[in-house]
């Protein structure tokens, strides 16, 4: 009995092994990239992109894009000119042109999320102008789609923009008092992709751009650590009028904390803002502990007014990329997010208050 | 009932393992869905009343097999006799089985969506089944061997879930208690699903060694399943925003879709493909506690009525096509489950405790 029970067991892992379909990653194209533009009234082009490998090891683009009226009919238009199956399960990035990205994307974040095989950690970003236009170029030498993120994946570690994900998206665009918020990407030549800003979004539309120049601050704002450097202008250059005594501040630590009067009437919110950093560079003469007081004293200045401006701006719009209304959800009992949106909001007052430290500046003096 | 021989028997701390294995199943992957529909947020509260309720009715099921001096059968021959007895036995192999197809159509399902699109039910179950089959044709001591393993192998999987906290907010869960009694207890009510196959104990009692000193391994094992959920629900909390874990149908395996490895690029598959060795104790036990009321209350011998329930439960398996059914299937064997634990097992106990006090007069 024993002996059968194994044998049976023995032709059970045999038989089970070919039991469901096989995939041979050479027979098939995978997609590290997929594109979307607005072409018309219910009708987007998809733009899908996958590496091919050549046998000298060099890695060649290849694209394909095919117009519909939704993200799967395009994924089949495609497939019936693909040369191989098509499978999205090492998606890195999708690209959404500005046109569509004005009209709502919440089908592609649909879709995106309802396919199992495609990850959490893919980034969606906005591209200025065509983005079936920017996917076709030719980045880099491992393909375009870990060109791109690779290129986003450090500007978040390393520098000034948001952290974002898939998910992260998904996230804010469900969570009740937050809006959502993505990366924008230019293609500059064919060789070079540069990110050019935040864009911010109501809903599934998107309303506001970010400024590249301004993405410190709105890390500051919505991440709850962040890294990344700014440029302070100091003012005039004793002697030469011209020239202006700039100094770049890295920022190596800092941090937000969101402090809400949540009874008072009308609601105060006070954005407190620390930021460690280290001077990069200085134009001026010299760099005494005394000016390095001056630079964290006009720094704090510059981020809270920016900050400031910037909060306000999203309050005009009826936004809230920052998580104020999720914040105040937090703190009170019953939370009414109507009401919130409509009279709540639109009256509260904003504070930002900034703390900025130097800690070096560099091996000079 | 004839007494079973010492060296078929197991020891009592392996009741832990026996009754932890049986309890975390399919149901993990997806039961924070099912208490923030009512209570959103709050639904953790309803993790840890369901799971103190567990213990409640632990102590009242050791109450009664102490009184009725063997398993649910004699319990049930004590209480109603023989034939009247019988049926409520033949009720308890049958929700035992319904369990045994929950557990194994909801996984099977999760491979279907998250695998293999193709995989075929049968086909996967008529092997599982035969893997199911050699182990409990080796007794009671070889299941809680698998039961064993089955907790210790997959355990490393409750660390992956550190790799959301980057992504968490935990004060996601303030303010507490925003949501009314009525909203937590009918999350509670619809958590106790998860929770479920503790009754197993009622048939595996008198395998077990100096059984009275097992009842503190049974609660321990109630605790850990307790913790190891509220964490989980804790953790999904912070991870999902309220209206995405409504639209979210496997919350678990979708938190692992944001793990990254430097060796892996995607751990849900890693992470399921090791849930096998979870459903495996899971759908063992279940299918022991059927065959052996069918063995106790029949002519039968143990292995013909394990034959007979794989069979049954094979067929059964194959008709069950689409998500709506799967749900149906959840939903049901939740609701007989509630019931059964929540109104029969209290029953049972007054019964057996009034029928004892009879027979002794008499």
């Amino acid at each position: 009995m024993k002996q059968l029970s194994l044998i049976i067991l023995l032709i059970c892992s045999l038989f089970l092994s070919g039991c469901v379909e096989k995939e041979i990653l050479d027979d098939l194209y995978v997609e590290t990239g997929k594109a979307y533009d607005y072409v018309g009234e219910n009708k987007i082009r998809g733009t899908a992109l996958f590496p091919i490998y050549l046998s000298d090891k060099s890695i060649q683009n290849g694209t394909l894009s095919a117009e519909a009226s939704s993200t799967r009919e395009v994924l089949e238009k495609l497939e019936r000119r693909a040369q191989q199956p098509l499978v999205r399960g090492s998606l890195d990035v999708v690209l959404i042109g500005e046109k569509l990205a004005k009209k709502g994307i919440i089908d592609i974040g649909d879709s995106l999320q309802r396919d199992a095989s495609v990850g959490a950690r893919l980034y969606v970003t906005v591209v200025e102008g065509e983005a079936g236009e920017l996917i076709k170029g030719n980045y880099g030498l491992r393909g375009n789609g870990t060109y791109i993120s690779n290129l986003i994946t450090h500007n978040i570690k390393r520098r000034e923009l948001p952290e974002t994900n898939l998910h992260l998206f998904l996230f804010n665009y469900f969570q009740e008092g937050q809006t959502a918020y993505l990366p924008i990407l230019k293609q500059l030549s064919n060789e070079s992709i540069a990110i050019t800003g935040v864009a911010l979004f109501d809903k599934d539309k998107m309303v506001k751009k970010i400024p590249s120049e301004d993405m410190f601050f709105f890390k500051l704002l919505v991440d709850k650590l962040a890294e990344g450097s700014h440029v302070i202008k100091m003012g005039k250059k004793p002697g030469a009028a011209e020239e202006t005594v700039e100094a770049s501040v890295t920022s190596l630590i800092s941090k937000h904390k969101i402090i809400i009067k949540h009874k008072s009437d009308p609601v105060e919110v006070t954005m407190r803002i620390k930021v460690r950093g280290i001077v990069r560079e200085y134009t001026g003469k010299k760099l005494t502990p005394d000016k390095v007081g001056e630079v964290e004293k006009k720094m704090e200045k510059d981020i809270e007014e920016k900050c400031l401006t910037m909060l306000k701006e999203f309050q005009e719009l009826g936004i809230d990329p920052v998580g104020i209304g999720q914040n105040q959800k937090h703190g009170v009992r019953g939370f009414d997010i109507k009401e919130w949106k409509e009279s709540i909001y639109p009256r509260t007052q904003f504070n930002v208050d900034a703390k900025v430290q130097i800690l070096e500046a560099g091996t000079v003096e | 009932m004839q007494a079973i021989p010492d060296r078929r028997k197991i020891s009592p701390f392996l009741v832990f393992f026996l009754i932890h294995s049986i309890q975390v199943g399919a149901g993990v992957l997806g039961f924070q869905r099912i208490i923030s529909m009512n209570s959103g947020y709050d639904g953790w509260i309803s993790v840890i009343l369901a799971g103190i309720v567990t213990h409640v009715l632990m102590f009242i099921m050791y109450l009664i097999l102490e009184k009725s001096g063997g398993d649910l059968v004699s319990a049930h021959t004590l209480a109603f006799g023989k034939w009247i007895g019988n049926i409520f036995n033949l009720l308890f192999a049958i929700y035992f089985s319904l369990l045994v197809i929950t557990i194994m159509r909801t996984y099977i399902e999760v491979l279907q969506v998250w695998m293999y699109p193709r995989l075929s039910t049968f086909m996967f179950a008529l092997f599982f089944l035969i893997l199911v089959y050699y182990i409990v044709n080796g007794g009671v001591r070889t299941i809680a061997g698998t039961a064993f393993f089955g907790t210790v192998l997959p355990s490393y999987l409750i660390l992956t879930f550190a790799f959301t906290f980057k992504y968490a907010d935990f004060r996601n869960v303030l303010p507490v208690f925003d949501h009314t009694i009525k909203d937590i207890l009918i999350s509670t009510k619809n958590m106790s699903l998860t929770y479920l196959g503790y009754e197993a104990i009622l048939m595996l009692y008198p395998y077990i060694k100096e059984a009275k000193k097992s009842q503190k391994y049974a609660h321990w094992a109630l605790f850990t399943t307790t913790t190891i959920y509220t964490l989980i629900a804790i953790i999904s909390f912070a991870f999902f925003s309220q209206k995405q874990l409504e639209k979210t149908v496997w919350a678990t395996l979708s938190m692992w879709k944001i793990v990254e490895m430097p060796f892996v690029e995607r751990f849900e598959y890693i992470g399921i493909a090791n849930w096998c060795l979870v459903i495996l104790p899971n759908v063992c036990i279940a299918i022991w506690c059927a065959s052996r009321t069918i063995k106790r209350m029949t002519p039968l011998r143990h292995r013909h009525a394990l034959i007979i329930i794989c069979i049954l439960c094979l067929c059964t398996l194959t008709f069950i096509t689409d998500r709506k059914q799967v749900n149906f299937l959840n939903t049901i064997s939740g609701q007989i489950g509630f019931y059964f634990n929540f109104f029969y097992i209290p029953a049972l106990l007054v019964l057996v405790t009034i029928m004892k006090k009879v027979r002794q007069k008499q």
